[in-house]
């Protein structure tokens, strides 16, 4: 194996992800409990919103309906913990299952059911749980909800306050699930799930099992939503209780939004996207109430249009364009290059090819 | 190409973590440090201490307390499908306001009021109540809308020990000892049911009764009470029907029910249910008595029905209606009129039940600031929990304000029948007020006092 | 068996609310190519305008008419600014933006309308046409459904008797072609949403008097008027209406007859949705919809 040459480029990488490291684990010490806490939910949901990217992003499978994974996943911890007595970590493989067997289930209809039709059946499905969790109130507790037993750090880690265990151990829950979506991504599994985006039939032609790895991802993506929702709801610092209206229609919307506000198919997308919408929306109700809604629906407009590789995408474009300005942009200097050498005989013989590939 | 995404990704992300650390500040600090709690602790008695648990309390008891003012904080939606809501606080607003222009605030301490929007979802209700207590450095919280929403913060408040005062709702729950600082307003929807049941006895005792209920605690609230009341009379249950809040039309539950021919339906209804359900029972043969929830009386509700929907419609009420000319001469609505428009602005609706409400528990509220020994929270607290026939607003004359600490939380529990007459355009009385002092808590049915 | 023929008439009653919003999806979906997540707020925002017409003393009918054809333009625009940009292919942008749209209409409806419901005023008596023993059919039942098959009437003469439905025929089959056979495209597609966005208008008008108008009118409604589209055919004027009828009637007797469903009947819809898009795609009167690959 040929030792990683430290170009100036993985400097920067380096440098920036250790700053983006301290950062990241100095919040709980500099914000307050209910900030933190907020932190805290923001991460939960980058979670849900990571497995929608994998789902909807890079299958293109279109799902409305990812807040219902959330809210069984949720539910699930909060029944477990609050009526029979399990500790909270415990609870995470079995809402993870749960939601994965859903998921495949979704999944087998959704074979047969594509683009816009998919939207609206998962869109049925997403405001049909607040219903389904209202018909069985007796073990969900209605519209009243359940309280949800606090999250107490253990002994060993006596030093942390609640709000700051919470965040901890869901922060490091997110970056194991980050880092094995990404390897997912970049495997050729993931190659096959993108292909299937790009091109079903071109797909299918080389070799790619549709079915089996569309229903998988759909298993998958769901089983991430869960693990999510459960994680959610251990943020018990400020809220410790479940209800309907958390898991309604709109923790869906709100995850679609995540999702290409952030950047729909990259991986650090869904953690911005969800920054957002936890943030903007308190700060935007701040000044006006109503019209902050208007303002969202608005921003998701316009990221379509203006937008539509979302926040990264745009800033990819904004480098792309700005280098090229600059005359930095290693693309054109090699076009110039050769386009210099054409003019003038090269004693070494034909002009390189790859400047002008990509 | 992924690398390149990565550190860009990094970028943005510090970037906005920085706008939020601007916009949020830090402000984390290790203990509680100085505070007040010593002195004002000293001020209260021992059994109140108790109670009220002072010696494990977070928060600085004279918090959002200045020379010269006095900071209240409230969450409630003002955005969505639940904003009618937000009439209320028109009504305590105009009242807050008048008392600092006229009055020179609570005690020489101008009222300073902040309201933050929840969209009636608990999850904001609780970061909301974090943000008044902790960011803005609220005094109390007042008037907090909503049964989940209130479950979901007074864990918290009763832990931090701030006054979490006369909630938006008449649940039974806050009659719970172990949430001393949480102190409703609504007289139970309990009551209600056993109101209704009491009035059959007594008038039809071999009624056939019908339910359409709201499918949730609310509405059961209803039911389980009413069937408790029942037990052991020949008053019979015959049909019963529930919908859901999201879905309004209740044509087919009631062409059910109706299908019963019921003497008598009780609607455990709400918000735009009402009008609805009212104009269906219209639509059909069926002609019952009519007992409905207190929450569907407002004009902006039993307005929307079609004429002769809501006649004859009989509910319960502790207010005055101001379109009834009884109270025409009464001082107490004459001051809700007269300054209700002068600081309430010429959009404010004096003929609302709803900022009728609204009126008198802001009303309710300056009179707990102002009799309580000092403007300290366990002091404002001691007097919330030893209301003693306290008349504020423009709450019925035969229903003042009485809690007793420790044994009856719950503040209004003389509550008045009445009945619908379309042609006056008001509510008519039936019969005398009845007295429910100290009963909500026997008379609500066991799970329905626990969350 | 009265209460079933009551609950029967109750359901034919609902139905021809899920009707009348079903024909607008079904008609943005047979010119457009598009299920529009955002049509029945952009209803209830037209009937809130029919409703202000209306309480300023011009007659109902003259109300709703004026409202639709301000909902003509407003599609319009809405297909021009909005929707044209993002182009037919992207199936994400084009689920994002109508939700978009869904949230910011009903915000924007609540901003200058408030949250207050309100009475619509009615075309139609809530009195009864025809009675058999103590089975009531409204004349505002009859009256809507009457109206929903003249519009059926209408539509069909459009699509298939006038130049223009032919125009967006053939952009709805084949833009490309139908661009180069010189059919103002851009036209036709701004179009079909303006008359998308006037028949929601109409649904809207039609539905408010008995559910009262507020801001939630209609999103109780998408559900099961996606579910009429569906068993309609999306592509099928006529299906809408049938469809819609039959949702109707089908939630309402599972609703009284099925423990499952009672209290739950969105249920039903869904169920009715996930059937037909697996077992019989195109709905009862779509047309199958065969794909080159």
């Amino acid at each position: 194996m040929t030792r990683l040459a430290l170009t100036p480029r993985r400097v920067v990488l380096g440098v920036l992800a250790v700053v983006l490291a301290v950062v990241v684990l100095y919040i709980p010490q500099y914000f307050v409990e209910f900030r933190t806490a907020q932190f805290t939910s923001v991460i939960a949901i980058s979670i849900a919103v990571l497995g929608l990217a994998l789902l909807t992003g890079f299958n293109g499978q279109i799902s409305v309906g990812h807040g219902a994974f959330f809210g069984v996943g949720a539910y699930t911890t909060a029944i477990l913990t609050a009526d029979h007595g399990w500790s909270h970590l415990s609870t995470v493989p079995v809402a993870m299952i749960l939601c994965l067997a859903i998921g495949v289930m979704v999944g087998l209809p959704a074979l047969r059911i594509s683009g816009l039709y998919l939207a609206l059946v998962t869109l049925a499905l997403a405001t049909l749980f607040p219903l389904v969790i209202q018909k069985y109130s007796d073990v969900t507790g209605g519209s009243t909800g359940i309280g949800v037993p606090d999250f107490e750090p253990p002994d060993w880690a006596s030093g942390l306050t609640e709000d700051q265990w919470a965040y901890y151990v869901i922060l490091a829950f997110a970056v194991v699930t980050f880092v094995l979506v990404r390897n997912l991504i970049r495997s050729r599994v993931g190659r096959a799930i993108i292909a299937i985006r790009d091109g079903e039939v071109a797909a299918e032609v080389l070799g790619v099992n549709l079915a089996r790895y569309k229903v998988a991802t759909f298993g998958i993506s769901a089983m991430i939503a869960g693990l999510g929702g459960s994680l959610f709801v251990m943020n018990t610092a400020v809220l410790d209780r479940v209800d309907p209206s958390q898991y309604t229609i709109a923790r869906s919307i709100e995850f679609l939004a995540a999702l290409v506000i952030g950047g729909a198919a990259t991986i650090m997308g869904p953690v911005l996207g969800s920054l957002f919408i936890v943030f903007v929306p308190e700060f935007s109700s701040d000044i006006n109430a109503e019209l902050s809604r208007v303002i969202f629906g608005g921003v998701l407009i316009v990221m379509m249009l203006v937008l539509p590789g979302g926040v990264l995408g745009g800033l990819t474009r904004l480098e792309a364009g700005t280098l090229r300005r600059l005359g930095r942009d290693r693309q054109w200097r090699r076009l110039r290059a050769t386009a210099a050498e054409a003019d003038s005989p090269d004693p070494d013989g034909s002009p390189t090819v790859d400047g002008a590939a990509t | 190409m992924i690398r390149s995404n990565r550190s860009r990704a990094f970028v943005a992300l510090l970037a906005v973590l920085a706008l939020v650390a601007a916009a949020c500040g830090g402000g984390r600090s290790d203990s509680g440090g100085d505070n007040n709690n010593d002195a004002a602790a000293a001020n209260t008695d021992t059994a109140d201490a108790e109670y009220l648990h002072l010696d494990s309390c977070d928060g600085d008891f004279t918090q959002g307390v200045t020379a010269d003012t006095i900071k209240i904080g409230s969450s409630y939606p003002q955005s969505g499908t639940f904003a009618a809501f937000a009439e209320i606080s028109t009504g305590y607003q105009a009242y807050f306001d008048y008392v600092n222009e006229e009055l020179g605030g609570v005690d020489g301490h101008q009222i300073e009021f902040v309201s933050l929007d929840d969209g009636y979802e608990p999850g904001r209700t609780a970061t909301n109540a974090q943000r008044l207590v902790n960011e803005e450095g609220v005094f109390a919280l007042f008037n907090v809308i909503g049964t989940a929403n209130n479950l979901a913060i007074w864990d918290n408040l009763d832990e931090e020990c701030v006054p979490n005062l006369y909630t938006g709702t008449g649940s039974p729950l806050w009659g719970d000892p172990n949430h001393p600082w949480t102190i409703g307003s609504y007289p139970s929807y309990s009551l209600e049911g056993k109101l209704y049941a009491d009035y059959l006895i007594e008038n039809d005792p071999t009624a056939t009764v019908a339910f359409l209920t709201q499918n949730d605690d609310f509405g059961r609230a209803y039911v389980d009470t009413f069937k408790q009341s029942i037990e052991g009379t020949d008053i019979e249950v015959v049909g019963e029907e529930t919908y859901e809040i999201a879905n309004t039309d209740t044509s087919s539950q009631i062409t059910s029910l109706a299908a019963t021919d019921a003497d008598a339906v009780v609607l455990g209804t709400t918000a735009l249910a009402c009008p609805t359900t009212l104009n269906a029972i219209n639509g059909t043969n069926w002609d019952p008595t009519i007992f409905i929830s207190g929450t569907c009386t407002s004009p902006t509700l039993v307005g929307l029905a079609e004429p002769g929907a809501a006649e004859g419609i009989i509910s319960i009420t502790t207010l005055m209606d101001p379109r009834d000319p009884q109270w025409d001469d009464n001082e107490a609505m004459a001051l809700f009129q007269e300054k209700g428009r002068e600081y309430g602005g010429p959009d404010i609706d004096l003929e609302n039940t709803i900022v009728a409400y609204g009126w008198t528990m802001g009303a309710l509220l300056v009179d707990t600031l102002s009799n309580a020994t000092e403007l300290t929270r366990p002091a404002v607290m001691e007097q919330a929990l030893n209301l003693d026939n306290v008349i504020a607003g423009v709450t019925l004359p035969t229903s003042p304000f009485n809690t007793s600490q420790g044994e009856d939380k719950f503040l209004w529990e003389n509550v008045q029948l009445m009945q619908y007459n379309e042609d006056l355009g008001y509510y008519e009385f039936i019969g005398d007020p009845v007295d429910f002092e100290g009963q909500t808590a026997e008379l609500a049915p066991e799970d329905l006092l626990t969350p | 068996m009265e209460l079933f023929f009551n609950q029967v008439i109750n359901g034919i009653q609902q139905g021809a609310i899920y009707a009348a919003l079903a024909l607008a999806l079904v008609l943005i979906f047979r010119s457009n190519s598009l299920l529009n997540f955002a049509q029945g707020e952009m209803a209830m925002f037209s009937t809130f305008i029919a409703w202000i017409l209306a309480d300023n003393g011009f007659p109902v009918v003259f109300a709703i008419l004026a409202a639709m054809a301000v909902s003509v333009v407003g599609g319009a625009i809405i297909e021009r600014t909005l929707i044209r940009p993002v182009g037919s292919d992207n199936v994400l942008a084009i689920v994002i933006v109508t939700i978009g749209i869904f949230i910011a209409t009903n915000a924007l409806a609540g901003w200058i309308y408030g949250t207050d419901g309100r009475v619509f005023p009615r075309i139609f008596a809530n009195e009864s046409l025809v009675t058999f023993g103590d089975v009531t059919v409204t004349q505002e039942t009859t009256g809507i459904i009457a109206i929903l098959l003249v519009v059926v009437g209408l539509l069909y003469l459009l699509f298939q008797h006038t130049k223009v439905g032919l125009a967006m025929r053939a952009v709805s089959s084949n833009a490309e072609s139908a661009q180069l056979v010189g059919i103002r495209v851009g036209r036709i597609l701004m179009l079909g949403w303006g008359l998308a966005a006037a028949l929601g208008a109409l649904a809207g008008s039609l539905a408010a008097p008995q559910l009262n108008l507020s801001l939630n009118l209609m999103q109780g409604l998408l559900i099961y008027a996606f579910a009429a589209a569906t068993l309609g055919g999306f592509d099928s004027p006529l299906g809408a209406v049938v469809g819609g009828l039959i949702v109707g009637v089908t939630q309402t007797l599972a609703g009284q007859y099925i423990d499952f469903f009672d209290g739950f009947e969105l249920g039903s819809a869904f169920l009715l949705i996930l059937v037909v898009l697996l077992v019989r795609p195109q709905g009862l009167f779509g047309r199958a919809v065969v794909t080159r690959v």
